[in-house]
């Protein structure tokens, strides 16, 4: 499914002393099957856009268009736009609710008719992507740590099987082995599956490694939407919005400055090894 | 001074047997220390920490805060009152609706005179630049905001220790360095402890000391050097490294002799640069 944005704005608190634009004018597409990186700094807008592309947020003007559907339109039906636009929250608290970790999980296949097999299965299927353990199945959500109840989140919104999967920020909270993971199940569902997916994340290594493109948003507006080599080609403009580059991109860009020249588009380590041992072999 | 006893901590279990999330921890840390904690989802570092303000009391063993046991119901506001915390989801911090209340509380709690409230209000605000919020509502706040609100709260009431759990978690790069940059001068300049408990091992590394907890028992308990060289048996346990850490690891496997400790990306330039212009 296709994601389309014409010049969609919204302000918090509208007429109060803390009127706030969350999101000014911001245009764009994506295509089916593209896997974007959403990035900016802390209160840019990221979290206020995407609720706008499931209809949980209504902008104040502008429209968003999903398969050519419009869904600001009046009338429009978000219940069966919601089963196609997989939403992770920033905060998995907001999300579980269920007293245990099955019914939670099992709330959205549910509401779509489907059989207490089909639901096992595909509960069986998304907690192991997950990487938990079927006994945490009859827990209370609200009796798991921190990066559980992200596990948990996560894999709610992966048993609706969405076209469109809409991650804000899903990998904070969890140990550095699941976040690979979660980051490799995500890809793979992209890969496999076609699935379009907008990943919002302050890793700049994550976002480096998994992408296609990079949207940034800064102050409200979308500054930036382009191929990761583009993006991370400037790290002081980055800077200047609360940004950065990857870790190695740093390291290349120092070595630069001491006159050894590595090449451009380094962003991940699997890059910057082969760029060193090339250089080490050309200089010797 | 901390000083952990033979903990072990179950929590209740409805039905069935009870989970024993802490098994047996004992461990000293002296004033003035940067403690980073490290362990995988469940390991049990949120447990361990709302031990250290007595939110939660051990099931076995004890917990001493300068010699007071957090055992001891008549002592917790003298403990609270020294180990301030920073929760892993900011929403269970929010305790005004105003955002200066909300960072004004602890010291008002702790009867704070209230010139002295204002300035440090103040400080901690700009401190993670948060001074333009000051008058907005608490709870409408993005999750970056939210984390630095309840950030400035702890910075303001001053206490001896500060218990962070993932507080960086939801900010951008660079009001993560700056959260980092405030935590390390509150630990050089006021010497008040930090247990810092991360996933992101570039934080880690700013500590000078990191405690690896697994399955409630502590795994490795060492400077960051000589932790971060075992890049093999982390990853085992489902830890990482920094980014520079595992390039330099990568390029020794290829035959790139450079130094094995690499932490930071001004060391692992200075060490490539070293070899480059060697060979
Ligand atoms: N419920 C709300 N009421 C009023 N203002 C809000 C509300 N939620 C967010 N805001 C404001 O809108 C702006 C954008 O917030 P948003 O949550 O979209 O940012 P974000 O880019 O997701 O930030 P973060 O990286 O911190 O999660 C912020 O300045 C924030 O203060
Ligand atoms: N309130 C609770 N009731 C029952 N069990 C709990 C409760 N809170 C946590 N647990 C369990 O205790 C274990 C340790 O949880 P804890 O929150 O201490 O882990 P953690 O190391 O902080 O993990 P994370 O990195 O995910 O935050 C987990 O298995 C969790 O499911
Ligand atoms: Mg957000
Ligand atoms: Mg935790």
């Amino acid at each position: 499914m296709s994601i389309k944005v014409e010049n969609v704005s919204f302000v918090y608190g509208k007429g109060t002393p803390f009127e706030k634009k969350a999101v000014d004018d911001i245009s764009f597409c994506v295509k089916k099957g593209e896997f974007i990186g959403l990035i900016g700094h802390t209160g840019s807008g990221k979290s206020t856009l995407i609720q706008m592309l499931n209809g949980l947020i209504k902008p104040d003007s502008g429209k968003i268009f999903i398969n050519g559907c419009d869904i600001t339109a009046d009338k429009v039906n978000l219940k069966e736009i919601r089963s196609k636009i997989g939403l992770v929250f920033q905060y998995p608290e907001y999300q579980l609710f269920e007293e245990t970790v099955y019914k939670d999980i099992a709330y959205g296949p549910s509401n779509f008719n489907k059989s207490k097999e089909e639901i096992d299965s595909v509960i069986n299927e998304v907690i192991s992507l997950v990487g938990l353990d079927s006994s945490i199945l009859e827990k209370s959500p609200f009796e798991l740590s921190g990066g559980q109840k992200r596990r948990v989140a996560i894999a709610g919104v992966l048993a609706m099987s969405p076209d469109i999967l809409i991650l804000d920020e899903p990998t904070a909270g969890l140990d550095p082995a699941g976040r690979n993971d979660i980051l490799a199940c995500i890809k793979n569902l992209h890969e496999q599956k076609g699935m379009t997916v907008i990943l919002v994340s302050h890793s700049m290594e994550d976002i480096a490694n998994n992408v296609d493109k990079i949207m940034i948003v800064s102050d409200a507006k979308l500054v930036s939407f382009d191929y990761p080599s583009e993006i991370f080609k400037d790290s002081e403009m980055l800077k200047n919005i609360g940004l950065n580059v990857p870790q190695v991109t740093r390291v290349v860009n120092h070595l630069k400055q001491k006159g050894i020249n590595l090449g451009n588009n380094i962003y991940t380590v699997e890059a910057a090894v082969d760029a060193i041992l090339k250089y080490v072999k050309e200089e010797s | 001074m901390i000083e952990v006893k033979n903990l072990s901590y179950f929590y209740e279990a409805e039905e069935g047997t009870p989970e024993k999330v802490l098994d047996n921890i004992n461990l000293k840390i002296e004033d003035g220390e940067f403690v980073a904690v490290l362990g995988h989802n469940g390991s049990g570092k949120s447990t361990f920490a709302k031990h250290l303000n007595a939110i939660l009391q051990p099931t076995d063993g004890y917990i001493y805060i300068d010699g007071v046991s957090t055992s001891n119901d008549e002592m917790l506001w003298n403990i609270r009152s020294k180990v301030g915390m920073v929760f892993q989801n900011p929403d269970n911090q929010i305790v005004a609706s105003v955002v200066e209340e909300d960072v004004a509380f602890a010291p008002e709690n702790l009867g704070v005179k209230p010139e002295e409230i204002r300035k440090r209000v103040d400080d901690a605000l700009d401190a993670v630049d948060m001074t333009e919020y000051k008058n907005h509502s608490s709870h409408m706040l993005s999750g970056g905001q939210k984390q630095r609100v309840a950030i400035a709260g702890i910075i303001a009431m001053k206490p001896s220790i500060i218990v962070m759990d993932e507080p960086t978690a939801m900010l951008d790069p660079i009001g993560r360095r700056e959260v980092m940059k405030t935590i390390e001068h509150l630990n050089s300049k006021y010497n008040i402890t930090i247990i810092l408990i991360t996933h992101n091992m570039d934080e880690a590394v700013k500590a000078k000391r990191v405690v690896v907890i697994d399955s409630g028992k502590i795994l490795i308990d060492n400077t960051p050097k000589n932790v971060f060289k075992n890049v093999d048996m982390l990853h085992k346990i489902g830890l990482d490294v920094p980014q520079v850490t595992m390039l330099a690891y990568k390029l020794r496997e290829n035959g790139v002799n450079i130094s094995d400790d690499i932490l930071t990306v001004d060391e692992c330039t200075q060490e490539i640069y070293n070899y480059v212009n060697k060979g």
